[in-house]
């Protein structure tokens, strides 16, 4: 039914062929980049956000997994 | 290497912390007041500033960027600084980005109420205070760069990424869905009318759900659940391709809101097919959530913080999956305008947002004071409790959602509408809405539970402003480029990330928005569609004010169900006067696109005072104040003007006369409800009203006069 609008412009069947496309090819290289990547940048990478669990931290969250509300401060 | 020796701020984080549960307990508190006067609608004590219309986007809003935005502020100032290994560039900018959030929120919560609104969804804040959003959203933005830029760690971690994204983003979204031209100091007219307001707006209403929802709770998702978690992500590999995918396909998505509407075919499905890719990049980072729990199970059973993180990631995974479902068409068909979208929003601020905001925040509070946890047994009871809340807030309101659909859709045998009188649909359904309020209360329960225990645990401990660290500094020295470090070179670079992910969030909002914006013909012009008369314009911001279109849609889809309850389905050259497009997402009263002409003005003039005189049983609430409200004549002119400037085509000069013609107008009408028993004065707002109502749909019909008769 709004198929008027459709043929009104020029071309239009290519919008979303065009989309397609160029998400294919942003995928593809994304996806070829990331198996390219090699291991120890990887492995220092994920471990980021743990490096700075110091001690305390530790401990902390060991203590949080016993519980109890009348536990030491630490 | 020597080590440099800094501080992380953390009294930013307490502050960022504590708004977070204040406003969540506002936001949801407001709630359940709403939901609440679905089945009593007297709660509104017909007072206007507690009218559903008013309250519901002071809901919204508050959960959304109160609640949930200070979370994820809350969330960066804690993670940022510490994946980059550095302060945060600018204390004074923390601070002012603190102070200006929390008087934005203010603003919001007194101007919504008073009816101060742009009508756009998750975007009714009117233009000073979209400014006033600018300015601190900049200010946030200097503040991250300015940590990246200075920080000592070389990689960017993926977090930092989802930050990024939602900043770059989130400002693009906002600057051009405020484009509106002031008419007074709180009320403006977009830009864009009808048919393209619609899709600015909804390529915008979808994107904040994408990029102030999602991506930044992705990017707290990749930080907390490790730290929780006590080991890293399941696949770092992943989640790249889990970001890049998800910002590039996010963008196209926004159609989605408006399957059988007017907006051009081709437009909704391209909305459709980027929808269902969406499933794959989300369900990637579903999976690369839960993954990293595995061989830890054990653990996720006795830690709270981690039952709270995997419902949260699995509830992202069930929204993301339904999400693309309710983009199919024949599914849309169904869902859309009914409860089952409240459902599904629900599921995703419920489940998602609310899940990991409990769950970050007893992980971090206990950190920040240096202390334990004040009871898991509590903890354990919020999560409990927190899921049936859940659970029974989506059952009903699916329930609600698919009888209401199947009821408007169902025909007699002979052809005829089963259910012709709408309100029946609704009296059917109260039940549900009951229901609904008792899974939010027992949801707000949970929260309040936590509210105390994190208290409690807060008075026990002691907290620490200022933590010191140290680190050595990043080497300046380039790596030489090597076969497969591209991305490396990127993540090193935070400018150049920023200009990769803006042009990547570009394209799509490009090739959706400019062929509906410079083609003329995807909106073929009705010439018997004119613009409103200066009496109707007014009335119209009467209806925008009081947020009639929460409850009401003006759009009719181009099914029978629809054109035999409401009339001629709706087309795209109707709505080409209308700044703003009301085309509304919810009906939980019926269609008024066609409302012109089928009731006489004095059946409206009593049913908005009291809408059950009229319709026994509505949960319509009251509106007695129009009838009193003089109506504000005074800058009609300058309405008029503005609207010109906009592209309206009043005559010359016709500011000069516009009021005389309002004065006829309203005499006429005023004069037609007397005549009829209504004691009504020509100069209330209810004759302006009434004038908007009895235009709606009219002009295809032929009619394009004002419609007293
Ligand atoms: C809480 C939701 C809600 C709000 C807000 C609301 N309505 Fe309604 N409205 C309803 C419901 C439900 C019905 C159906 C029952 C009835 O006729 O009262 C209805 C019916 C109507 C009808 C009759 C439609 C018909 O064709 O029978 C009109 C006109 C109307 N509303 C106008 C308004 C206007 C104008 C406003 C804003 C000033 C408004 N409504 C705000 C829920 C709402």
């Amino acid at each position: 039914m709004f198929n008027n609008y459709l043929q009104a412009i020029e071309g239009i069947e290519i919008y979303p062929v065009i989309g397609l496309i160029i998400f294919l090819i942003v995928f593809i290289s994304v996806v070829v980049w990331v198996i390219k990547i090699d291991k120890n940048y990887i492995r220092e990478a994920e471990r980021i956000p743990l490096d700075n669990d110091n001690e305390a931290d530790e401990t902390i969250s060991l203590k949080n997994l016993t519980g109890g509300s009348n536990e030491t401060k630490v | 290497m020597e080590l440099e020796k800094f501080s992380y701020d953390n009294e930013i984080v307490r502050k960022f912390g504590l708004a977070t549960v204040v406003w969540g307990l506002v936001g949801m508190l407001v709630g359940i007041f709403i939901a609440t006067q679905l089945f009593v609608p007297s709660l509104s004590f017909n007072l206007p500033f507690l009218t559903f219309g008013r309250i519901r986007p002071l809901h919204t809003n508050a959960v959304i960027f109160a609640f949930v935005g200070n979370a994820i502020f809350m969330g960066v100032y804690y993670s940022l600084p510490r994946l980059c290994k550095a302060s945060m560039f600018s204390k004074a900018l923390s601070n002012f980005h603190f102070w200006g959030w929390q008087l934005i929120i203010v603003a919001a919560a007194i101007s919504l109420p008073m009816g101060f609104t742009t009508s756009k969804e998750y975007a009714e804040l009117e233009w000073p205070i979209d400014i006033a959003i600018a300015v601190v959203w900049i200010a946030f933005g200097i503040n991250m760069f300015g940590t990246i830029i200075k920080r000592r760690e070389k990689h960017m971690y993926v977090a930092i990424w989802f930050y990024i994204a939602t900043w770059v983003t989130v400002t693009v979204l906002h600057v051009v869905n405020s484009i509106e031209l002031p008419v007074s100091f709180l009320k403006s007219y977009p830009v864009y009318a009808g048919v393209q307001d619609a899709l600015v707006q909804w390529w915008y209403g979808h994107n904040a759900v994408a990029f102030f929802l999602t991506t930044p709770y992705l990017g707290l998702m990749y930080y907390f659940l490790p730290k929780a978690a006590n080991r890293p992500i399941y696949s770092y590999r992943l989640s790249i391709i889990h970001f890049w995918a998800l910002i590039f396909i996010y963008i196209w998505a926004g159609p989605h809101h408006l399957l059988y509407s007017a907006l051009p075919y081709w437009a909704q499905s391209l909305g459709t097919v980027f929808s269902i890719m969406l499933i794959a990049p989300s369900w990637g980072g579903m999976i690369n959530g839960l993954l990293t729990l595995r061989g830890a199970w054990d653990r996720v059973r006795e830690d709270p913080i981690l039952k709270f993180m995997v419902v949260a990631v699995t509830a992202y995974g069930m929204a993301t999956f339904e999400g693309p479902m309710l983009s199919l068409k024949n599914v849309n068909a169904i869902a859309h305008f009914t409860d089952w979208i409240i459902a599904h929003v629900h599921i995703g601020a419920l489940g998602w947002n609310g899940f990991l905001t409990f769950g970050i925040l007893y992980w971090l509070i206990p950190r920040l004071w240096k202390t334990n946890l004040y009871s898991r047994k509590l903890a354990n009871f919020h999560f409990w409790i927190g899921t049936l809340g859940i659970v029974f807030y989506a059952s009903s309101m699916y329930w609600s959602g698919i009888t209401q659909s199947l009821m408007w859709k169902q025909f007699t045998p002979q052809g005829l509408l089963q259910y012709p009188n709408f309100l029946e649909t609704v009296l059917q359904i109260i039940p549900m809405y009951i229901i609904r309020m008792i899974g939010g209360s027992l949801y707000l329960t949970g929260v309040v539970v936590m509210v105390y225990n994190l208290f409690k645990t807060a008075k026990r401990g002691s907290f620490q402003k200022e933590e010191d660290a140290e680190a050595p500094p990043m080497e300046l020295k380039r790596e030489p480029f090597k076969k497969g470090s591209r991305h490396r070179w990127l993540e090193g670079k935070p400018l150049q990330f920023i200009v990769a992910s803006l042009v990547v969030v570009l394209i799509g909002g490009i090739v959706e928005m400019v062929p509906t914006f410079l083609i003329k013909s995807n909106i073929p012009t009705i010439a018997s569609v004119k613009p409103y008369t200066p009496l109707e314009l007014q009335g119209r911001d009467i209806y925008i004010r009081e947020a009639c279109n929460s409850c009401h849609s003006q759009l009719i889809r181009p099914f029978r169900s629809e054109t035999e309850r409401y009339g001629e389905y709706s087309k795209a050259g109707e709505f080409v006067y209308d700044h703003p497009f009301l085309w509304g997402s919810k009906r939980t009263g019926p269609d008024l696109q066609r409302e012109g002409g089928k009731y006489p003005n004095v059946w409206h003039y009593l049913h908005m005072e009291n809408p059950q005189s009229m319709s026994p049983g509505s949960i319509m609430p009251r509106f007695p104040w129009l009838l009193t409200n003089d109506l504000d004549t005074s800058y009609t002119r300058k309405k008029i003007s503005v609207m010109r400037t906009l592209g309206v085509p009043y005559p010359d000069g016709y500011e000069n006369v516009a009021n005389d013609d309002l004065t006829k107008q309203s005499e006429n009408i005023a004069l037609d409800l007397q005549k009829n028993g209504a004691p009504a004065e020509p100069n209330k707002e209810i004759i302006a009203l009434i004038a908007y109502l009895q235009r709606l749909g009219t002009d295809i019909k032929g009619d394009s006069s004002s419609s007293v008769k």
